[in-house]
């Protein structure tokens, strides 16, 4: 499934052989050559290595270099058939279509930068050649140059529009080059042009998916798999876009009827798994996630999401358990001490929690999540200089994470710098305005400063988002006794004292359930 | 941080924190498909192919099975209609708006679109049902019947074969579909492969798309359901949307069975006063966007109704009839609640 997303070499070498005039050689020199072409058009490539290393023998001219080394590469010499181009172009037979093949040789053997230089050459040599430039984007995309790559892409795209694999290979260089918008704008233009190819529609979705563009991939899959409704491919897909853009009930309509044993093994069991925990299936979550597990016990992904529902289902030691046994198989992959950090937060050990996330910090140290767990697993654990100094690595890593900045608004209150605190519960409430804490962390901050009609508003704003707010109605009603709203702070009080009777039961309750497996 | 919020963030996994949740559509349940679309998204007239909602009784058919529909029962003559036997019937296009019975207030199981197809009047008039029949009933090719009046197929009946340009989809009914606008999407057959002329019509199972309505003495009382119910509904700001201070901008849709929408008044404080609202009309079977611009400049919770009047007369009720037990054409008013911070 899907279009070929790199270069074929065999067209244009065949080209190259093809459109080359026979020169006025000795018989035997033309006899070889002609052999040699013949074997190489039938598919024969080892016997027109044969005979076109007899011809260099008999006439080392740069062209016929360049048959030896274009057979060689058929053959999959390539390290022979790098060496013979550039003989070739020694001998002066210095062409574009030489350039181009040994720019592809080079591509093959992943050694990007000479096969970069190369079809540079070749693009100098051959303008108009809309294949080399086409080479020359891919080479830079794969090279990790996507700003470099999209001239040439997307000048080759305009010139072939109903091509899917060169639309596709501009899209991925747009999203690549940050470009997310733009790349959005190129599939749209794809998929008008190739309306009636689903398996267009398929490999731009998976680009997609790819980039982050969940729902994006999740409408091209759909149409796709609507199209092509046999193809497993496009629905394990689907079912991934549809589980990245948080729709469970889709990933279980995408697999319906998909065998077991289709796709990786375990595959289509971990993916359902993982729909069902998030539709908060949780008894078949996790028997979906125990066939996936032993269809392929090493799988890592695997025991991440087993001990994911594990920890959902609150069996806390189940899922360190599975995670120990993940870390022995993938002791670099830093989601599982992560997700080991998680598990010890929610069982209160905030201790073990932040060594954990310490742990995934050496193995991803641009990981903001984990910083952020780090950090509140600090907070709850009165190191307030470790949870603020986490904290703002977090906001650093990522300052649109609403949840980060309300935190560090938390913590800095707690340690009296008032006024940073009110800025980062600015912010916090800027990027999420439902985040209730914050506008009462806010109130809190700003009670402090002495700003008592704005911290009102705060307290106002809390209980509006969450009626059964008990906090925010002690502090309002202290508040509005202080401004003399008696009528007001009495109806405050009072909800307060209602909501923490209601609370301490519901916290009892809690307890006793948490205390169920020490007993 | 709460320990309950915390586990809440979690049970999406913290890795994905910054995945959008958002989409057009939802998958409500995979077996049956049910997909609502999401209202609030919707940027044109006409539901998007991709997200207009799908209510599935069963799975969709195989595709690549030879599609014919038979036209027999109480007629004087009998058909078995391909694609190609289409053609001599004139190609028609309407906009129609298509709602679930069962679509709740704040649901996506509505949408609006361009269709196009052949007329039912005539496919049937071809066929020259007998006297004595009273009914169409159709059949899908995924197993699901319904019956419908004859006069009533022939009066706004459509075979569609189109929606917005494009050929049906195959989770919405390809190659054809019934499609009766004005009426809950029940009706509306998809995969139709036979037609049926007959005098009474096909036995429900039990309770549904039915209208119950409680008696006194602990009796109920059965009967089809009406044509689609007037209603509107606010679709942005959504449900306990968190609102900044200043302009707001209040839209929605509105549409009845019924007739044109004359009116669509909304309230700010939970139904004590009215305003009207700017009426965007569209033809008559489609729906009616409407829009309604205020201010809040004061903090707090903000109460938003809507309710709309057709040309006939209908208007939205207050609140559910207590006494309805079927939980079909729900149509009362809608209400939403922003907080304004």
């Amino acid at each position: 499934m899907g279009w070929e997303m790199h270069m074929r070499p065999a067209l244009p070498l065949l080209l190259l052989l093809s459109l080359t005039p026979p020169p006025a050689w000795s018989q035997s020199a033309q006899d070889l050559r002609e052999r040699g072409i013949e074997a190489f058009q039938r598919g024969d490539a080892e016997v027109a290595v044969r005979e076109f290393r007899q011809l260099v023998e008999q006439q080392a001219s740069g062209e016929n270099f360049s048959y030896l080394a274009t057979a060689e590469f058929v053959a999959g010499d390539l390290p022979r058939a790098i060496e013979h181009f550039q003989r070739a172009i020694r001998l002066g037979y210095d062409t574009g279509s030489v350039h181009y093949n040994l720019g592809l040789a080079y591509q093959k053997l992943e050694q990007r930068e000479a096969g970069i230089r190369e079809l540079k050459a070749a693009a100098e040599r051959e303008p108009g050649s809309m294949q080399v430039k086409y080479a020359l984007g891919l080479a830079l995309l794969e090279a990790g140059r996507p700003h470099a790559a999209l001239p040439y892409l997307g000048e080759a795209s305009a010139s072939a529009p109903r091509d899917g694999a060169m639309a596709a290979n501009l899209v991925r260089a747009r999203f690549e080059a940050g470009q997310a918008t733009e790349a959005l704008r190129a599939v749209d233009q794809a998929i008008r042009t190739n309306r009636e190819d689903p398996v267009a529609a398929a490999t731009l979705g998976r680009i997609c998916l790819e980039h982050g563009q969940a729902q994006e991939a999740r409408h091209l899959l759909e149409n796709a798999s609507e199209a092509l409704p046999q193809d497993t491919g496009i629905k394990f897909l689907l079912a991934r876009a549809s589980l990245a853009a948080g729709e469970p009930g889709e990933v279980l309509y995408a697999l319906k009827g998909v065998d077991a044993n289709a796709g990786a093994p375990g595959e289509r069991d971990f993916l359902l798994s993982r729909a069902l925990a998030l539709a908060d299936r949780l008894p078949e979550a996790a028997a979906e996630i125990a066939a996936a597990v032993r269809a392929d016990p090493k799988n890592v992904d695997y025991l991440l999401t087993s001990a994911w529902i594990a920890q959902l289902e609150d069996e806390y030691d189940r899922s360190i358990a599975t995670l120990s046994e993940a870390r022995k198989l993938d002791p670099a992959r830093a989601s599982v001490p992560y997700r080991m950090a998680v598990t010890y937060f929610l069982m209160m050990r905030y201790r073990d929690a932040a060594a954990q996330c310490e742990e995934a910090l050496l193995l991803a140290p641009r990981s903001d999540p984990a910083y952020f767990l780090l950090g509140i697993a600090k907070l709850d654990d009165h190191d307030f200089a470790g949870a603020q100094a986490a904290l703002r690595r977090a906001v650093e890593l990522n300052g649109r994470a609403p949840l980060y900045r309300y935190q560090l608004g938390i913590t800095l209150s707690k340690v009296g710098q008032i006024p940073e605190a009110v800025r980062e519960l600015d912010r916090a409430v800027q990027l999420d305005p439902n985040l209730v804490g914050a506008y009462f962390w806010r109130g809190q901050a700003r009670k402090q400063l002495g700003l008592t009609k704005q911290a009102i508003s705060d307290f106002e704003t809390a209980v509006a988002l969450e009626p059964n707010y008990a906090n925010a109605y002690y502090e309002l009603g202290r508040l509005y006794r202080q401004t003399g709203q008696i009528q007001k702070a009495q109806t405050a009080l009072a909800r307060n004292q209602e909501l923490k009777s209601q609370k301490s039961e519901e916290d009892r309750e809690v307890l006793e359930k948490e205390l169920v497996p020490l007993r | 941080m709460r320990r309950r919020e915390f586990v809440a963030l979690l049970s999406s996994g913290l890795w994905l924190l910054a995945t959008r949740l958002w989409a057009e559509h939802h998958t409500l349940s995979a077996d049956p498909l049910m997909v609502e679309c999401d209202l609030a998204s919707l940027t044109g007239r006409y539901t998007p192919n991709e997200d207009f909602f799908i209510r599935n009784h069963a799975d969709p058919p195989p595709a690549g099975q030879p599609q014919m529909i038979q036209v027999a029962g109480l007629a004087e003559r009998t058909l078995s209609l391909a694609q190609d036997d289409l053609r001599q019937f004139r190609l028609r296009s309407l906009g129609a708006v298509l709602e679930c019975a069962g679509n709740a207030m704040d649901s996506g199981a509505v949408s609006n679109g361009r269709w196009e197809g052949f007329s039912l009047a005539e496919i049937i008039s071809l066929a020259r049902p007998q006297p004595g029949a009273a009914f169409v009933n159709f059949y899908g090719r995924d197993g699901y019947g319904r019956s419908v009046p004859l006069e009533r197929a022939m009066q706004v009946g459509l075979l569609a074969t189109r929606l917005n340009s494009q050929p049906l989809g195959r989770l919405h009914g390809y190659p054809w579909r019934v499609l009766m606008p004005g009426w809950y999407g029940m009706d509306s057959v998809k995969w139709l492969e036979r037609v049926e002329f007959a005098s009474t019509p096909l036995a429900n199972p039990e309770g549904a798309y039915q209208q119950i309505v409680r008696q006194p003495c602990d009796d109920v009382a059965r009967g089809p359901l009406a044509h689609l119910q007037v209603k509107s509904i606010i679709t942005r700001p959504k449900q306990n949307a968190v609102l900044g201070r200043g302009r707001v901008e209040v839209r929605g849709l509105a549409w009845s069975g019924a007739g044109q929408i004359l009116k669509v008044q909304a309230s700010r404080d939970d139904g004590r006063t009215w305003h009207s609202t700017q009426l965007e009309p569209g033809p008559r079977s489609e729906w009616t966007r409407w829009q309604w611009v205020i201010r809040c400049d004061e903090p707090g919770v903000v109460g938003l109704t809507c309710r709309a009047t057709d040309e006939s007369g209908n208007t939205q009720p207050e609140r559910a009839d207590p006494a309805r037990l079927d939980g079909y054409a729900n149509n009362w008013y809608h209400r939403v609640r922003c907080v304004v911070v």
